[in-house]
């Protein structure tokens, strides 16, 4: 089982640079997902793994061997795409033991390992039924069984679940991981879905305009991304303009039109422009407890989201604050025009330098 | 002012009802969300609505005037499908102005009209684009820009945001709602999204096989949804077949498994009656050590998932079955929740968040199948 290493890899279309000196090592067994907003290079910098696009520059290396220069057939991969190409006249199981098959194994292997294949996916029960007989979600499931029975050392998979209804979508993708954790394999996903990303990968890579933007496990990049870009891209983010008014040991004391507020951070002197940012689940809301109060304002609009309740409040000082309460069944603190406190949970803010190119390039989606 | 009322519509392509017997009110100024898996027939609802299919029976009336034959041109609908087909010779901005042009706006004023929708759709710096040029996120909102930039009291939309990116998509939703109303149209919109409806939406009707299951505002489907299928389509659930064993007031007593059974504070079932119980997954609590509590369940750890806002655990609770918990990321942080597969732990929800269903026919795994 490979590990696999990029070292500058870079891919130009004309002039524009798609892919510029990605350097990457991925571990054995592990999953890893490339994720970025669309056009930011995740699928270029897929398809020269798999060797389906060559790179202008930089190598890659799969376990020991420079793959750099290999075609894809001999790069032992399986790969797996949004668009999916199941033989039509064949049914699942022939579609799924079609690896085996063309590769020499004989009848009782292709025959056990394809039935042991199926069983792994849970599509026994459409074993005889053709590609165009089955559901989206049971398509999307044979196919990948299909790169799976190929023995693949390592897994490509380029918006695997991409054609599927949101609430598949959500189902499949612990049923792919699951798989591929059964089987021990390296597994490379690309997406444009963060949450599915974040749900089921060991580490994630996030690109931006054809570069390595950050590297790092889910949980690290969700709660303390190195870039703004980072936070704003995996998910809804306050960004609060603040000045310094004291930094020592880890810890920033920040004025916010004239309220003030802790946060975390270092490296900062006093007076300096920084932007705050934080997570809506780290934004307290509660009825205001009297006149006068720092941190206190109107609730402009209120969104059930099922799992939570989304509050946008309009502070007193002018700031816009987006807090999201868990549901607990009880009716929460807040209907529109009502008057709220809003306080932060210990550590949910982070101060960050204030990015040279603009807050809003560096925000940017697209 | 528009107002839509739909009245035991069906609609059958040979011996399929695409929509079978749909009846559904829509106020002026309304935003309602056809929700539901592939298939459901909620393009062809929509398709309906905007007279580019006919009803087989049942009819169709546009403020208080049956519109069941007539053509869509006079039905003052705009309708975005999901296939948007842009002029590829044309720029995004004389794509946006073909609307009002076609409706007999002076150019100017078309232009003007296609400027402010481009802003609110945030593509204005591409105005001068050609549609090849822009990745495909882009093109439907230049195709959604069109729609709106026709003016029409009553927008029809397919999927409008199906082609962009996760993240960009959750924020144009909250700003197509307010797109909406600041314009005061009323909007019918198609999606399968269950997020998307539920952030969008003033309320939701969830179609299934042709069908209306329920509608309703968001947080009444969410809460009171009318069976497992609705509790799983929307916002996902756990569920445990089960027997009512005992019944008071407001504490209804199930048998789950041999040895174990929970309490909800729902009533109106019977001693006797096979029932589905549900909690919602925001509302499994998952312990580290044994409680006194009631609906306590001890279990172990199958496997964890971050989602962000929230930490996934899959626990095995044994002959009771599998159930998902979501616990908030800070929670689980502080309480050093176990994150090892295999760790002994127990899981809790509270009784009145514990849903009651009718044992449905078909057995679970299908009614809650929505593939």
């Amino acid at each position: 089982m490979p590990d696999v290493r990029l070292v500058g890899v870079g891919k130009k279309y004309k002039d524009v640079d798609a892919m510029r000196d990605v350097s990457l090592e991925i571990r054995d067994q592990e999953y890893v997902s490339i994720i970025g907003p669309s056009g930011c290079g995740k699928s270029t910098l897929l398809n020269c793994i798999a060797g389906i696009i060559r790179q202008d520059s930089g190598q890659i290396f799969i376990g020991d061997t420079e793959v750099s220069a290999l075609p894809p057939e001999e790069r032992q991969l399986g790969y797996m795409f949004q668009e999916i190409a199941l033989f039509p006249h064949m049914t699942s199981w022939d579609n799924v033991g079609y690896g085996p098959r063309v590769r020499g194994k004989d009848r009782d292997f292709t025959r056990h390992f394809t039935g042991q294949v199926m069983e792994m996916a849970r599509l026994k029960i459409s074993a005889h039924t053709y590609p165009d007989e089955l559901s989206g979600g049971a398509r999307q499931k044979t196919a990948l069984a299909r790169a799976i029975a190929a023995e693949p050392q390592l897994l490509l998979l380029d918006e695997p679940l991409g054609a599927l209804d949101a609430h598949v979508r959500a189902i499949l993708r612990y049923e792919l991981r699951r798989l591929v954790n059964e089987l021990g394999l390296t597994a490379i996903h690309v997406t444009h879905d963060q949450e599915e990303a974040m749900s089921i990968s060991d580490r994630l890579v996030i690109m931006k305009a054809g570069q390595v933007v950050e590297v790092g496990t889910p949980l690290e990049l969700y709660l303390s991304p190195k870039r703004l870009f980072t936070a704003n891209f995996l998910g809804e983010t306050n960004f609060i303009p603040a000045s310094v008014e004291d930094c020592d040991q880890g810890h920033v004391t920040a004025l916010v039109n004239g309220w003030n507020v802790d946060s975390e951070g270092s490296g900062f002197t006093k007076g300096q422009r920084v932007v705050l940012a934080v997570r809506p689940e780290s934004v307290i809301v509660t009825r205001s407890r009297g006149a006068d109060e720092q941190w206190a304002g109107t609730v402009r609009e209120r969104v059930f989201l099922g799992d939570c309740l989304r509050t946008e409040v309009e502070l007193d000082n002018g700031l816009r604050v987006i807090g999201h309460t868990v549901n607990q069944g009880a009716e929460p603190v807040g209907g529109v025009g009502e008057r709220v406190k809003v306080d932060f949970v210990k550590g949910g803010l982070i101060a960050y330098q204030i990015p040279a190119h603009g807050l809003d390039v560096e925000l940017a989606l697209e | 002012m528009p107002t839509i009322k739909l009245v035991n519509v069906t609609r059958t392509f040979g011996r399929i009802k695409a929509i079978d017997q749909v009846s559904l009110q829509i106020a002026d100024g309304e935003y309602v969300c056809v929700l539901g898996p592939t298939g459901a027939g909620k393009t062809t609802l929509l398709r309906l609505i905007a007279g580019l299919t006919t009803a087989t029976s049942g009819s169709i009336e546009l403020d208080g005037r049956e519109i069941t034959n007539v053509p869509p041109e006079d039905r003052n609908a705009s309708y975005v499908p999901q296939q948007y087909a842009l002029f590829p010779h044309m720029t995004v901005r004389d794509n946006v102005a073909f609307g009002p042009l076609a409706r007999g706006f002076t150019l100017q004023e078309s232009l003007q009209t296609a400027d402010e929708m481009l802003k609110l759709v945030r593509l204005l710096h591409r105005a001068t684009a050609l549609p090849h040029e822009l990745s495909g996120g882009m093109q439907q909102r230049v195709a959604l820009a069109r729609g709106l930039a026709g003016r029409s009291p009553l927008l029809l939309l397919d999927e409008p945001l199906g082609a962009i990116d996760a993240r960009l998509r959750v924020i144009l939703r909250y700003e197509l709602r307010r797109l909406a109303k600041g314009l005061g149209v009323t909007v019918v919109h198609v999606t399968h999204d269950q997020q998307e409806a539920m952030s969008i939406a003033d309320r939701i009707a969830v179609l299934r096989d042709g069908a209306i299951q329920q509608l309703g505002r968001p947080s009444e489907i969410y809460e009171a949804p009318k069976s497992p299928f609705l509790a799983n389509f929307v916002g996902g659930a756990n569920f445990l077949e089960g027997v009512v064993v005992r019944e008071a007031r407001d504490a209804t007593l199930i048998d789950v498994a041999e040895g174990f059974s929970i309490t909800s504070s729902r009533d109106g079932h019977r001693m006797g009656d096979f029932v589905v119980a549900s909690f919602r997954q925001e509302g499994t609590i998952v312990l580290t050590n044994a409680s006194l509590e009631e609906n306590v369940v001890p279990g172990r750890l199958v496997s964890t998932g971050f989602l962000g806002s929230f930490l996934r655990c899959v626990v095995d609770l044994g002959r009771v079955g599998e159930v998902v918990a979501k616990v908030p990321v800070r929670e689980a942080l502080e309480q050093r929740l176990p994150d090892r597969v295999g760790d002994v732990v127990y899981v809790r929800a509270n009784r009145d968040r514990i849903m009651i269903f009718d044992r449905p026919e078909r057995p679970l795994a299908v009614e809650l199948e929505a593939f």
